[in-house]
């Protein structure tokens, strides 16, 4: 894969801020890593939305139980 | 019990506002300086209008409702008057370690809030001084159990690689405390002889609640330069030239869902030897609870990845 589309998976993967970016204002998360989103891909990625913030509600929990 | 939801008995649920609410107003009474302190501490780890709810979230490590349920395995019912003074020195053992931990961790803590760890200690001391006499057996446990805590906290700072091996032996010990007013039913009614089942079946437990923890906040984890098992297993397991991102994406996440599958249901099946139904409802709300959780993230990731490839090639092409 292209650097600039693995360091999008990586970070949709890993980063919480990154994550809550793109699933409110694509175009400015995908430009701050170098990618100038076509409407192709700018309506790819709002195909999955739901999944991004799925994830992002479990991995970017901040835990207020004991752990 | 529904999904994403545990309907805590009543009686448990109110020992456990008593116990937390007496401790902050104990504080409140006696040292408004430092209550005022542990409070704004507190409010970094949970909602401050209601601290019990820390303790009865339905992803929170059960170890206040444990010695009820060891209890009323072998009686049939609990004795509340004593369950209260065990919910007491639990929850101040627990914010003793808390913040003890948030000290040596770096974490965000005013120095004026440390001071309450000796309050905490000291309140944990006196609950089970209120269940025991001076030279009773039981003191010989507690003695073991919070030096092998403060042992294995010492231990855990300098850790920098964890190995499989590392992981089993000492992810329960991290939260052996707990397992103090488990020994306290025991000594109290005389049936040491439950102990050391009881004592493994927590040692799992807590093992299995570290690695969800662990696996729920690898991205975090791995931004703050934390070492975990599961971390240290990517670093070892990925291809040179990978992501630790890339590998989870890819199989950490099938990886550790596995694990944990597994580990649960040895949990449930020991829960059962245990003669604890309260205890096996638990673990099957927990392990249904996990396995939805682990289904979205891997749908999730699925989509993800379907989608960044046909963005990838469409780019090339």
């Amino acid at each position: 894969m292209e650097n600039k589309y693995q360091q999008l998976y990586d970070k949709v993967l890993s980063d919480s801020a990154f994550r809550n970016q793109l699933a409110s204002d694509s175009r400015a998360a995908l430009r701050s890593i170098g990618i100038e989103p076509s409407a192709e891909v700018l309506k790819a990625i709002d195909s999955i939305k739901d999944d991004v913030t799925k994830l992002e509600k479990i991995f970017g929990e901040v835990h207020r139980f004991a752990p | 019990m529904p999904p994403n939801d545990i309907r805590w008995d009543p009686t448990f649920a109110s020992l456990v506002r008593r116990a937390v609410f007496r401790t902050l107003s104990d504080l409140d009474a006696q040292a408004p300086s430092l209550a005022k302190e542990v409070k704004k501490w507190l409010g970094s780890h949970c909602d401050v209008t209601r601290p019990d709810e820390y303790f009865t979230h339905p992803q929170s490590l059960p170890f206040l409702a444990l010695p009820i349920w060891l209890e009323t395995s072998f009686r049939g019912v609990a004795d509340l008057d004593f369950q209260y003074h065990l919910t007491y020195a639990s929850v101040n053992g627990y914010y003793f370690v808390r913040m003890l931990d948030d000290v040596t961790d770096g974490h965000e803590i005013s120095p004026s809030a440390v001071p309450a760890l000796g309050i905490f200690h000291m309140n944990l001391e006196r609950a089970f001084s209120r269940c025991f006499d001076q030279g009773h057996a039981f003191w010989d446990f507690f003695r073991s159990v919070w030096t092998a805590s403060a042992e294995i906290t010492s231990i855990d700072l300098k850790v920098v690689e964890i190995s499989e091996s590392d992981f089993l032996q000492s992810s329960g010990q991290k939260a052996i405390g707990a397992t103090l007013p488990i020994g306290a039913v025991c000594y109290h009614y005389d049936r040491c002889d439950l102990l050391p089942n009881w004592l493994s079946f927590f040692d799992k437990l807590a093992r299995w609640n570290q690695m969800k923890d662990d696996f729920l906040d690898w991205g975090k984890d791995s931004a703050a330069g934390r070492t975990t098992w599961l971390l240290c297993e990517a670093r070892r397991r990925k291809l040179a030239d990978e992501s630790i991102a890339s590998w989870m994406g890819q199989q950490g996440v099938y990886w550790a869902t596995q694990q944990l599958e597994v580990w649960m249901n040895e949990l449930i099946q020991d829960a059962q030897l245990l003669s604890s139904h309260d205890l096996v409802e638990y673990l099957r709300f927990r392990s249904t609870d996990f396995a939805e959780q682990a289904n979205t993230i891997k749908q999730s990731m699925e989509a993800w990845t379907v989608c960044l490839g046909a963005m990838a090639r469409e780019a090339k092409g």
